[in-house]
């Protein structure tokens, strides 16, 4: 079962995915709620989530910075950044997210990230 | 505070505003959107509610993308994105394929025209956004489940200047012909009162007419139920990076 991490600042974006990745058959690992909570629990956790949704806009530290901070840590994880910001998406690329999905998108276009990345 | 001060402070705060607001409102659509979406596949919803479903997502996909172009104008207020060679066929491919996402109920047909295989555009990735402005509200203001667009792409010539046009026909939809010459002469300035579609024909124009080209909007012909209009996307030519 591919195992997820959420990183998203509103509770009830994270509720939605954590609803939607679970009938989906994904296993919900952890959440976090900015990038520095994100970075905190990545390098703590014994078990690395497969795939990290990342949003951008967050307090304390954004997912730019993050994704950047992750993927120092571990250059092979795969990372889909998810924004309501277009302009957002090559920076994002250039601090190593895998792939780009701009708000609001359709959760099978999600899904079919994911499985691309988890094969 | 002199009033030009005053001027760009409420500039400012207006485009923050907007980027702010913009942002919690593409957030609450991806919720409302998911939501639907579960509704919309679970094979125990009847067909009716799933269209009623369906209906509330195309709608809601529309809101998203007028918030996109408000937020777009403002940013394009502060400081224009740099202009470079585009490639027409792609931002028209782009767009469809958005369009087509944001209606899935509909099966749209388009009749292409193009003169060659590449076609180069000064412009930058606003083109995809007018061009799929134009393409949902036609597909809008069509009732029918396959709208038909004649989309047909030539070489222009206006005084020393030469310019690719995208030319968009439609002769379906569901607009009087008061609301018909309302458009002409919104594209003409000299009508910007509400009705139809205003804001999206309204931020393509603007944002054609922003990277140095010319949008407009011509009657061509049509019954007197049903007038047939021409959009036209006019950019000056670019070689190929």
């Amino acid at each position: 079962m591919t195992s997820v991490m959420i990183v998203d600042d509103e509770l009830f974006i994270v509720e939605l995915y954590r609803d939607i990745l679970q009938l989906r058959g994904y296993k919900v690992l952890t959440t976090a709620f900015d990038g520095e909570e994100a970075v905190r629990k990545y390098r703590s956790a014994n078990d690395k989530p497969d795939i990290i949704i990342m949003d951008h806009r967050m307090p304390i530290m954004n997912g730019v910075e993050a994704t950047k901070q992750i993927i120092g840590m571990n250059p092979k994880q795969k990372i889909v950044f998810v924004s309501a910001d277009v302009l957002i998406e090559k920076e994002a690329r250039e601090a190593g997210a895998m792939e780009f999905l701009p708000k609001p998108f359709r959760m099978d276009d999600l899904i079919e990230k994911m499985e691309r990345l988890s094969t | 505070m002199s009033k030009r001060d005053l001027r760009a402070a409420v500039g400012t705060d207006g485009a923050v505003f907007m980027d702010v607001l913009s942002h919690d409102l593409l957030n609450s659509s991806q919720a409302i959107l998911s939501y639907l979406e579960l509704i919309i596949t679970n094979p125990s919803t009847d067909p009716k509610n799933r269209r009623y479903a369906e209906r509330a997502a195309s709608q809601t996909r529309v809101c998203a993308l007028l918030l996109e172009d408000a937020k777009r104008t403002m940013i394009e207020h502060e400081k224009m994105t740099p202009l470079s060679s585009v490639k027409l066929q792609e931002a028209l491919r782009s767009s469809k394929a958005r369009t087509a996402s944001m209606f899935p109920g509909k099966r749209i047909k388009y009749n292409v025209r193009l003169p060659r295989e590449n076609v180069w555009v000064t412009s930058n990735d606003i083109l995809e956004s007018i061009i799929t402005n134009i393409l949902v509200n036609l597909v809008q203001l069509d009732s029918s489940d396959e709208p038909e667009i004649n989309v047909r792409i030539r070489e222009r010539r206006a005084g020393r200047m030469a310019y690719w046009s995208v030319e968009f026909e439609d002769c379906h939809s569901f607009m009087s012909q008061a609301t018909a010459q309302g458009l002409v002469e919104l594209s003409e300035e000299k009508n910007r009162s509400v009705m139809v579609k205003t804001v999206g024909f309204l931020f393509a124009k603007q944002m054609t007419e922003a990277q140095g080209g010319r949008f407009d909007i011509k009657r061509i012909s049509g019954t007197p139920e049903r007038p047939c209009l021409k959009y036209t996307v006019m950019l000056r030519k670019a070689r190929p990076p």
